[in-house]
């Protein structure tokens, strides 16, 4: 079974989504067992506290933005992240990468992929809007670019 | 059984009664002979006791057991919250949802 995990960007547009959006997809396939979600204790609190942002509120879909995450983590594999530095220029998303490690999933989904590259070198525009990245062996990618994979099975 | 295992499978055991009682308590378990050999040379390869062998083995397989089960309640659960947010329409768009996924980590962070 295909392991991956999401962060907490792709979690809080899952329940904002119209519906037919990738992460919408990726988690039905999570609830018919095709994919296994890896988790971990500090990307269900990001989840938690990302679910709870006003406007969040306001837009999600389901009143149970809580039930939703708690589903989404008790359904998925929990996991210690891997204690392998990572140097990623938002310190606070190498943990999505730690848990994917820890856990055996290749992929991470987020919409904040830029967060993944490294580190910027001073007087060295970093890209704008990447799509996909790879750390560590594992590619950091938009949902939407996971639904390929998906289909093959 | 190999060699080795064998010897610290019998080691101290040198008294007929002693293992004949290692004997009575693999057998406690309702299984075949055949079944209660294998286990016995299990044990012995892992250079554990078959009675704390099993007893181990059967904690591992009933935590196993519960956890899939959780989980797939969990996925049941998942699955209906999917299907609840089907009767709600969406107010946003797939780009306005994508840019409010972002906008709300970057504020969790903010404030955590």
């Amino acid at each position: 079974m295909k392991r991956l995990v999401l962060d907490a960007s792709a979690v809080v547009a899952a329940l904002c989504s119209p519906g037919r959006g990738a992460t919408l997809v990726v988690l039905e396939a999570a609830r018919l067992g095709l994919v296994q979600i890896v988790v971990c204790d500090e990307a269900e609190a990001e989840y938690r506290r990302a679910v709870e942002h006003p406007r969040v509120r306001r837009y999600a879909r389901l009143a149970d933005r809580q039930g939703f995450v708690s589903a989404l983590c008790d359904g998925g594999m929990r996991v210690r992240p891997s204690a392998e530095p990572l140097h990623v220029w938002h310190s606070a998303d190498a943990v999505y990468v730690q848990a994917a490690i820890a856990g055996g999933a290749r992929t991470v989904l987020s919409f904040n992929v830029r967060h993944f590259l490294p580190p910027p070198a001073p007087n060295v525009p970093a890209p704008r809007h990447p799509v996909r990245v790879e750390v560590a062996g594992v590619t950091v990618m938009e949902p939407r670019l996971y639904l390929p994979a998906l289909r093959e099975g | 059984m190999g060699e080795a295992a064998d010897e610290w499978y019998y080691q101290g055991m040198t008294k007929r009664a002693a293992r004949g009682a290692a004997r009575k308590t693999v057998a406690a378990y309702r299984v075949t002979p055949a079944a209660q050999a294998l286990i016995r040379r299990a044990a012995a390869l892992v250079r554990e006791p078959p009675s704390v062998y099993v007893a181990r083995a059967a904690e591992d397989r009933a935590r196993q057991d519960v956890s899939e089960a959780e989980r797939a309640a969990a996925r049941r659960r998942l699955g209906a919250l999917l299907d609840a947010m089907e009767a709600r329409p969406a107010r946003l768009s797939e780009a306005e949802a994508e840019a409010l996924g972002r906008e709300a980590v970057a504020a969790a962070r903010r404030r955590a």
